[in-house]
């Protein structure tokens, strides 16, 4: 194991600001589920097939009643 | 690690400080560890094979409650990592049976895992909506007396100018992603929320995130300001600054 340590190479620069705000679960999903690297893990191998983003749309539909489809073409 | 036990990874990060993991509690108040080949460090912590099994995972990403949980959780972990050194974060729900694969990982993907650190490194995802502003009403004088062709033209009139209205704000915002994509290193459009999801009656004209350089985060805050100040039929919201979500996986994928 050769682990070079180079630091953190994130300035304390970076704007802060809304960042206080909580995070919209929408706008975390959109990341989680659509963003990150695809790799199937061996337990979950065909979990990275499924498209999270239409399965979490279905949790979200069923939490607030069915009557409207996010899905439905536009 | 008995038989039951798995290990649901977070992120892979590079030039984290050595020792253990300064990190919050991953999912199921699990502690986090890092397991470390050749510089690379993947963040992990176990999992209950019997309900972050393949099937069980399938099943419990329908419920609510356990995604938004689940999501927030594996989110708390790749932020505080992603603050100590370059991470690449893993879609939700990647669980491996035992370290020796997570250690294989490492080992075989590690071109690929390079290519994302190189993407990344030295720079911040922020994410960018639009939606318009809720239009002012056409002026119409009260009780006027109409004839009924003055009434069709008017109501031609009208329905054309909400169209004209709706494409112009439509291509502001088309411009506003071209406009800080060009001070960006990559950009990438999310599919538009839903207005059910969003909470907004406005549909959303825009849903971006933008990567970047760490020495351009000044330049890309101005801009926002600029272009908000320029688009008043716009509103524009800036989250983050996020791990690299949205563009990590770009040297990955074909």
């Amino acid at each position: 194991m050769n682990t070079t340590v180079v630091g953190v190479n994130r300035p304390e620069a970076v704007p802060r600001w809304q960042t206080e705000q909580p995070i919209a679960l929408v706008d975390l999903l959109d990341r989680v589920l659509a963003g990150g690297v695809v790799i199937a893990g061996d337990v979950t191998l065909s979990i990275a097939g499924i498209d999270l983003v239409q399965v979490s749309l279905r949790a979200l539909i069923t939490s607030l009643g069915g009557e409207s489809d996010p899905l439905r073409p536009r | 690690m008995t038989e039951h036990t798995g290990l649901w990874l977070y992120a892979v990060a590079d030039d984290l400080p050595p020792g253990p993991v300064t990190c919050p509690a991953g999912i199921d108040d699990a502690p986090v560890e890092a397991v470390v080949h050749d510089g690379m460090a993947a963040i992990v912590s176990p999992v209950d094979l019997d309900r972050f099994g393949e099937e069980a995972l399938a099943r419990r990403l329908e419920d609510l409650d356990w995604l938004a949980e689940t999501a927030r959780r594996h989110h708390t972990v790749i932020d505080a990592v992603h603050h100590l050194g370059t991470t690449i974060p893993m879609r939700l729900a990647t669980v491996y049976s035992a370290r020796d694969r997570v250690t294989r990982l490492l080992i075989d993907q590690r071109e690929l895992l390079r290519r994302a650190v190189d993407t990344v490194s030295g720079h911040t995802e922020w994410g960018v909506k639009a939606y318009a502003t809720a239009p002012s009403p056409p002026a119409v004088a009260a009780g006027t007396a109409e004839s009924g062709a003055s009434y069709l033209r008017r109501r031609r009139d009208e329905l054309a100018g909400r169209d004209a209205v709706r494409q112009e704000v439509f291509d502001a915002a088309q411009r506003v992603f071209h406009e800080l994509g060009r001070l960006s290193a990559a950009r990438r459009r999310h599919r538009p929320q839903d207005a059910s999801l969003s909470g907004r009656g406005e549909p959303m004209l825009l849903n971006a995130s933008f990567l970047v350089d760490d020495t351009e985060q000044d330049t890309f805050t101005k801009a926002m300001a600029t272009l908000t100040a320029d688009h008043p039929q716009l509103e524009l919201q800036l989250s983050g600054p996020w791990p690299p979500y949205s563009f990590a996986g770009l040297a990955v994928e074909p």
